[in-house]
């Protein structure tokens, strides 16, 4: 593996996939990147705007397993999970472990927030670990394992928002738009035809595996590390270096995960950009998809309508690039 | 081979920046203090600084190149810091920061080490330093020199110049005061010169009055102007000190005597009136000489001779006269009367020699004691007394134009109580010299506060009051009637021309102007 590779594989991957989808680029580049910096999407976005499609097209260009589960408010954990069941063979009864969709590498969890909690947090485990703990286990889950759960952020009722707990263990949290006119055109030309695109495969699963390494690999500087630290200190109002907005409507900022999940995927992002270096432009790009799911807001700023994302921007804008970007080296 | 393209890279920008970096610190320390002498310039309109305002702008500048020099050779940026900025100026996306930390084992080892320096080498081989990292002075040294050349106009072009009102402006009043002072005062030394046959007097007060002319005249700063006193009052102090020197040849004194600067000038009056007494004597005894045929009157005369001699009857006859009086006594003794009579021609000559150098060491004295108020004055920013305000009438200061009544009133309401204008009411000599001069330095009793003096009233017309505080002030005011004083002052006159053998005619003078004096009341 090598960085021309990675950036071919990625290049050509993401060529399958928009051949399916019509328009979403960055957010068909941010499921990529958390695939190859082996992290969960959580995406949220009203029905009907290609979010399902997009995670079947992906698992379609990978020759991955992939399957989905509903969630309703009666799924149970088991019905996740798996569940014992008794099996006769010559004459014995015996329980056997029936494994469940979660047992697949891309799992599609529809309408996340529509099950309960404790059916929720079923899913803890497995998206942290990479394993599930069940009678006669535990399982380790095959890799590439990734989740990507879908939310409606309009039909709030009946709905159990997910926990701070499970919203922290996805990698991005990305915004589903809806298509712009030409867009719109472009997606009815393409499914109302007698010829429904669909992807080729373009990379397996030890490729994936070999890609989620490489990317690791790529060497970060200190002052890019700082800068994510410093981003992520940031979003706790307590902190010194916290931004007004963020003293203001902050309730509890990013974890380290945050930061964590800030320099993978800008490893990521620096190799598809054809670097093999991380900078500070690549964690510009991706904090709010890394971050906008950590930070809570608190009363005050739901009452005034304010977005984690303002939050996160006003935060960026107010942090120091580095020493070099201070206005005495650039005037 | 990327290393070393990577590390001349970062090796070259840190030159440059470490160059800009001396450039700006000292430019913008610079700029502070170019700021901070504009301003002070512009703070002498309002209050009187007194800085050496032309050297400052030079000595930041100075400063500000040393330190550009010693900053170049002795401060280097860390290779880190001088990647990042070039990775921020050349939009490198950090490239050139991890590359030097890999290079330099900052970092684990990992696979993409070397592609990373293949990559960065490659983006970084046609980078343009000298285009992106400036490395000459920055705007601060641009500012700063605009800002030093400003400094200097104002400092040129603000001299003597002081916004109405403020402290500033009132010591350029004071220097304008100052000089209009020291001009009257150089009108009334040159005169006095002439009644007293001071030649280095007069020719000092020229001087005096160019100084004060310029005073009034040119823009100065108080150090300018205290500068140009100085030097004037070091000229005269070492034209007194030849006059000193010349007199004590003349008078034989031996040593010179040792007495306090305080008592100097009472004791020079005093000798000027002992010379001006002793010359009347011996003008008296050659007249003698010449009439005298009698043994009586001879032997009168040899005692007056020796009682000159023998240093007068208060002990003040100069050496040489001394010497002149008893050679005239042998020469008398021997018969040689028109010998005798020519020594005490010629003693008489030497002695009015000797008071016209008294009189000019008293002038250059007191053209030394302007000059120093003036310093003081002018230092202190003190407002100047009424009477120095005050111009007064040429025909007060000749004594032959002193009639009685006759004397200008001052009419300033200013406070002070400074000398009066010479005229004829200041003792034993009248119309020469003033008061201060006659009663010598202050002594610690008369340091007090100055009263107000006010003269009321129109010349001629109604009742002179005059008043005199002498002490610590501002309890009331002391009035001493006119007449009582004059009559005092005639009774005095009478009992000295009683004991001092006056020629009758000038004791007739004495008594006429008296007289005027009491009809005037």
């Amino acid at each position: 593996m090598d960085a021309a590779t990675f950036r071919a594989t990625f290049s050509r991957l993401r060529g399958e996939i928009r051949r399916v989808i019509v328009g979403h680029e960055s957010l068909i580049d941010h499921v990529l990147v958390a695939l190859f910096a082996n992290g969960h999407v959580l995406l949220e976005g009203v029905p009907g705007i290609g979010k399902t499609l997009l995670v079947k097209t992906l698992a379609a260009g990978l020759d991955l397993q992939y399957s989905r589960i509903q969630f309703t408010p009666d799924l149970m954990p088991a019905d996740i999970i798996g569940t014992n069941v008794i099996r006769q063979d010559a004459g014995h009864r015996f329980f056997e472990f029936q494994r469940g969709p979660i047992f697949s590498q891309i799992v599609l969890a529809d309408e996340i927030n529509r099950a309960t909690p404790k059916t929720q947090s079923a899913l803890l485990e497995a998206m942290q670990e990479g394993t599930v703990s069940a009678p006669g286990g535990p399982y380790k889950l095959e890799e590439p394992f990734l989740v990507l759960a879908t939310q409606n952020p309009i039909e709030m009722e009946g709905t159990y928002p997910l926990p701070e707990a499970q919203v922290d263990r996805f990698l991005f949290k990305l915004r589903v738009e809806a298509p712009t006119l030409p867009e719109l055109i472009e997606i009815m030309d393409r499914t109302t035809g007698a010829q429904v695109p669909s992807a080729s495969k373009v990379a397996d699963a030890e490729m994936v595996r070999q890609m989620q390494v490489f990317a690791r690999e790529v060497p970060v500087a200190e002052h890019v590390k700082t800068f994510a630290a410093r981003l992520v200190r940031a979003t706790h109002p307590k902190d010194d270096g916290s931004g007004a907005m963020a003293k203001r409507y902050v309730r509890y900022g990013a974890s380290p995960r945050g930061a964590q999940a800030l320099l993978l995927a800008g490893k990521v992002r620096a190799l598809v950009e054809g670097r093999v270096n991380v900078s500070v432009e690549d964690l510009q790009m991706l904090a709010l998809a890394a971050l906008r799911h950590r930070v809570i807001l608190n009363f005050e700023a739901e009452a005034e309508g304010i977005d984690p994302d303002e939050v996160i921007r006003s935060t960026l804008a107010e942090i120091p690039v580095s020493a070099a970007a201070s206005a005495s080296w650039t005037s | 081979m990327e290393r070393e393209v990577i590390l001349e890279i970062v090796e070259r920008a840190r030159r440059r920046l470490s160059g800009r970096r001396a450039w700006q610190w000292t430019g913008r320390a610079l700029l502070y203090w170019a700021a901070a002498v504009l301003v002070l310039v512009l703070t002498r309109l309002v209050v009187p600084v007194n800085l050496p305002f032309i050297v400052l702008p030079f000595v930041g500048l100075a400063a500000a190149i040393v330190a550009v020099a010693v900053l170049r050779v002795f401060w280097r940026l860390s290779p880190r810091l001088a990647a990042q900025i070039v990775d921020y100026r050349f939009a490198l996306s950090d490239r050139l920061a991890t590359s030097i930390e890999v290079i330099t084992g900052a970092h684990r080892p990992t696979a993409l080490d070397d592609a990373l320096l293949t990559d960065t080498a490659q983006v970084a081989m046609g980078l343009d330093l000298r285009r992106g990292l400036p490395a000459g002075p920055g705007r601060h040294w641009l500012i700063a020199l605009g800002l030093i050349v400003a400094a200097l106009v104002a400092v040129y072009g603000l001299v003597g110049l002081a916004l109405p009102g403020t402290p500033a402006h009132q010591i350029v009043q004071t220097i304008r005061r100052e000089g209009r002072r020291l001009e009257r005062s150089a009108d009334t030394l040159e005169e006095q010169a002439r009644l007293d046959r001071a030649r280095i007097t007069r020719r000092v007060a020229p001087d005096l009055r160019r100084l004060g002319e310029r005073l009034q005249r040119e823009r100065l700063e108080r150090q300018e102007a205290l500068a140009r006193i100085d030097a004037l009052s070091r000229q005269i102090e070492s034209e007194r000190q030849k006059v000193r020197d010349a007199r004590r040849a003349q008078s034989g004194e031996r040593t010179p005597p040792a007495q306090p600067q305080a008592n100097l000038p009472s004791e020079l009056f005093k000798r000027r009136a002992a010379a001006d007494r002793t010359v009347r004597q011996i003008q008296e005894i050659t007249d003698r000489l010449a009439q005298s045929k009698s043994p009586q009157e001879r032997e009168a005369l040899m005692r007056q001779l020796a009682a000159l001699a023998a240093g007068g009857e208060e002990g003040d006859v100069p050496m040489r006269t001394r010497e002149q009086a008893a050679q005239a006594q042998r020469q008398l003794g021997s018969g040689d009367t028109a010998g005798a009579r020519r020594t005490m021609t010629q003693s008489a000559a030497d002695l009015d020699d000797l008071r016209a150098m008294l009189a000019d060491e008293e002038g250059l004295q007191q053209a030394q004691r302007d000059l120093q108020r003036s310093s003081q004055n002018i230092s202190q920013g003190r407002t100047p007394t009424t009477t120095e305000n005050e111009e007064p009438p040429k025909a007060a200061a000749q004594p032959g134009n002193a009639a009685p009544g006759n004397r200008p009133l001052p009419q300033s309401d200013q406070p002070g109580g400074a000398e009066p204008p010479p005229g004829p009411n200041q003792g034993t000599t009248p119309g020469q010299g003033s008061v201060s001069e006659k009663l010598g330095e202050r002594t610690a009793r008369l340091e007090g506060d100055r009263q107000q003096n006010r003269l009321r009233g129109v010349q001629g017309d109604g009742r002179m009051t005059t008043s005199e505080l002498l002490g610590p002030g501002r309890t009331a005011q002391v009035r001493v009637p006119q007449g009582p004083a004059v009559a005092a002052a005639r009774a005095g006159a009478d009992r000295y021309m009683e004991r001092m053998r006056i020629p009758p005619e000038y004791r007739e003078v004495v008594r006429r102007y008296f007289e005027a004096l009491a009809a005037q009341r």
